[in-house]
């Protein structure tokens, strides 16, 4: 009779824990709401458009919320959701063409790219962190190859690793770290490209 | 000059470091949470009350067809039925004559036509056809006589021919005035007409 008492305490137990566990659509949003605006951000590059991107990625995830418990990792199933609503929301925003896409073999927009180029003389401290250099990198990001610049832009959240990355983008971690290489090293030729016509006027 | 090169190549690897670590440091305004949370009680509420509009309609339009289908049956209830009495003899469809086409018709004129669909709804040749064949064989169709059509006959039986037939004939004129002025009266048509070329 004990023992029976003691085996529904602990089904009870075990029961009330897995119902703990199950996220809610509040907790997603108050444990992620940030990391999901960053994602947004860090592809749509717009505050107001990562607003939205946020504001519907959680609608998406209200729409399956009787099926929560049901998710293993919670913050890479959010941030996947969040990624696709940006990148379904930038390609949108191209279609309509609100971006437009230079090719840096221009040679008027890499005269424009390499005037932005702040001087080098002044502390590197405050050059790096003037808006117009990240303006700079931004031009430099879109015109990376989709698959780098893909996983360039996720690398940059705080809040991923690698493999959290790979699981958002559903490749292999290895895959992750040779796009990050081949962006950043591609990134740096580009920025080495504009420094020195920089130094030649 | 290798120094210098390496020294470069550090510098910018320094600061592709530096701008990717700010390339989504940005923070989102205060209280995305409270926004967020408030769009998705919006539109939990937006579809429940669609749920509710979508039953409600449901309703509405059973509603409307019982109260269509009752208003057929009841107008079918209500409709004339011809009289039975009347023997019609139907005879045989009478064969229509087929219309031809004045001219063969192109095909390209025909191309952009839409052709209609074959409607339920019957002709007007099958409407010619059905009236012939409801035709009576008598026409107009006989019906028994009445009192004044009895008495007439009645009169006509007991009535010689030749007052019949001068009965049919209309009454003279009455006499105006005296004989010598309807004889003072020439007859104008054998006056002489004068042809007069001269307008």
């Amino acid at each position: 009779m004990a023992g029976q008492a003691i085996l529904g305490d602990t089904v009870l137990k075990s029961a009330i824990a897995m119902e703990a566990a199950a996220p809610t659509v509040e907790t997603l949003v108050a444990d992620h709401s940030r990391m999901v605006f960053r994602i947004a951000y860090s592809i749509l590059r717009n505050h107001h458009d990562a607003e939205d991107a946020a504001q519907e990625c959680f609608l998406r995830v209200w729409k399956h919320k009787d099926r929560l418990h049901e998710i293993s990792n919670a913050k890479t199933w959010l941030a996947r959701i969040a990624w696709t609503t940006a990148l379904d929301k930038r390609r949108s925003s191209r279609a309509m063409g609100s971006l437009s896409v230079v090719s840096l073999s221009d040679e008027q927009s890499g005269a424009e790219l390499a005037q932005s180029i702040p001087d080098l003389t002044v502390a590197a401290d405050q050059q790096l962190a003037s808006a117009q250099m990240q303006q700079m990198l931004e031009r430099l990001v879109v015109r990376l190859p989709e698959d780098l610049r893909n996983t360039l832009e996720l690398s940059t959240i705080q809040e991923l690793n690698s493999a959290e990355i790979a699981e958002v983008m559903k490749i292999p971690e290895g895959s992750v770290r040779t796009r990050l290489f081949r962006a950043r090293k591609q990134l740096k030729e580009k920025l080495a490209i504009l420094l020195e016509r920089k130094k030649n006027g | 000059m290798a120094d210098q090169e390496k020294d470069r190549k550090m510098q910018i690897d320094d600061m592709l470091d530096s701008l990717l670590a700010n390339y989504s440091s940005a923070e989102p305004r205060v209280g995305l949470e409270t926004r967020i949370l408030t769009n998705l009680r919006a539109a939990e509420e937006k579809k429940e009350s669609q749920g509710w509009w979508n039953f409600k309609w449901l309703w509405a339009g059973a509603v409307a067809a019982v109260i269509i289908v009752a208003a057929v049956l009841i107008s079918g209830r209500h409709r004339v039925e011809p009289p039975t009495h009347v023997i019609v003899k139907t005879s045989p469809a009478v064969p229509q004559p087929e219309i031809q086409p004045h001219a063969p018709v192109k095909n390209n004129e025909t191309a952009g036509i839409h052709h209609r669909k074959p409607s339920t709804v019957p002709t007007r040749r099958q409407n010619a056809t059905l009236a012939l064949n409801e035709r009576p064989a008598v026409f107009p169709t006989p019906t028994p006589l009445s009192e004044q059509e009895k008495l007439l006959l009645s009169y006509l039986a007991g009535t010689p021919r030749e007052e019949m037939i001068a009965q049919s004939h209309p009454d003279e004129p009455p006499v105006v005035g005296d004989q010598d002025q309807t004889e003072a009266i020439p007859d104008l048509m054998h006056i002489p007409q004068k042809v007069s070329n001269t307008r």
